[in-house]
């Protein structure tokens, strides 16, 4: 019987779970959780080159979602949802990042040591470190999308739909970070090659 | 030297190693998703907001107040005012309308001096033109009404 109902949540759609989540039933809200969590944890960690912040971040998506579902419309676009949510605490965060550095940066004098190396984890690769290092220095409104299209594998209209903008926008955003990304990583290509 | 593709960057980004989420995760966000579990960052933004505002409250509160400004400063900003006074002067100087001056000799007791400005300002309104400079007597007016029948 209980095998039944895990069977039951593991073969729903995103739609019916949170259906099932806003009448009150927690189970629903896991299964959300575990089906997203680790695709949400990877692209936030893309893109804050944190994996602690980035899953802070993940967890407060989740909260936020699970605080206001009423307004969620089930239309089969949960994960595109999600990442949106994301997305706008990412901005949240980066804002209040960039004030405090501004702010730190009157008192406390700089200490000249480099930053830490993307993901707070050592890659083994010396080329996945440069590449996610190049990745992380994209500027904002570029990085969200070549993440999404080239790391998590998503279309141009799942990610018009979770950054809020149009497919043409997507398209020229990711074409232009492969162009920055090109010219960070060119030296280091020829020099890999050579 | 090798150029580095579209194809080539979108290899690499696929090639980089994914994050999972931690061991845990999932229990952590149902339990912070619990109705009678406390938000954490709401009041950590405000202990640290009422913390800064407390400091700055206090670095006004303890700041010294301005020195008085040294004797010599104090000299020097009267003879910055003078200069400036100085300066204002010729410039209103200036402004007045003065013709040039031609020294013409003198002495010790009297200086003989040609004021152009005033000679100017003292001119006779209409200027007589002498014989010399002007036209002959035979000679007829530059100008003349034009006669519209002469054309054709």
């Amino acid at each position: 019987m209980g095998g039944h109902v895990v069977d039951d949540y593991k073969t729903a759609s995103d739609d019916r779970l949170v259906e099932r989540g806003r009448s009150g039933d927690p189970a629903a809200w896991g299964e959300i959780v575990e089906r997203h969590k680790d695709c949400l944890v990877n692209y936030l960690t893309r893109m804050t080159a944190d994996r602690t912040v980035a899953e802070d971040l993940a967890q407060e998506a989740f909260l936020r979602f699970f605080q206001k579902a009423d307004r969620y419309r089930p239309r089969g676009k949960l994960r595109a949802y999600l990442f949106r949510i994301a997305s706008n605490l990412l901005r949240s965060q980066q804002r209040r990042q960039r004030r405090w550095q501004l702010l730190s940066a009157r008192f406390v004098p700089p200490t000249g040591e480099p930053p830490p190396p993307p993901g707070g984890e050592m890659l083994e690769r010396e080329r996945d470190r440069l590449v996610a290092a190049a990745v992380a220095r994209l500027p904002h409104r570029f990085r969200a999308p070549i993440v999404l299209f080239n790391v998590e594998g998503w279309s141009y209209r799942e990610i018009a739909e979770a950054l809020g903008c149009r497919e043409g926008t997507v398209k020229s955003r990711i074409h232009r970070a492969r162009r920055l990304l090109r010219r960070e990583l060119q030296p280091y290509w020829a020099e890999e090659a050579g | 030297m090798p150029r580095l593709t579209d194809g080539d960057i979108d290899r690499l980004l696929r090639q980089l190693p994914r994050s999972r989420a931690s061991t845990g995760f999932a229990p952590r966000v149902l339990a912070a998703a619990r109705p009678g579990h406390a938000p954490r960052r709401p009041a950590v933004a405000w202990i640290a907001a009422a913390a800064v505002a407390v400091a700055l409250a206090l670095a006004v509160w303890l700041r010294p107040p301005p020195a008085a400004p040294p004797a010599d400063r104090q000299q020097l900003l009267a003879e910055q005012q003078e200069l400036m006074r100085e300066l204002e002067q010729l410039k209103a100087a200036l402004r007045q309308p003065t013709g040039p001056v031609v020294y013409l000799g003198g002495d010790e007791r009297v200086d003989l001096v040609l004021d152009l400005g005033q000679a100017w300002q003292q001119r006779p309104a209409s200027r007589t033109v002498p014989a010399a400079l002007g036209p002959p007597a035979g000679a007829r007016p530059v100008t003349q009404p034009r006669e519209e029948g002469r054309r054709r």
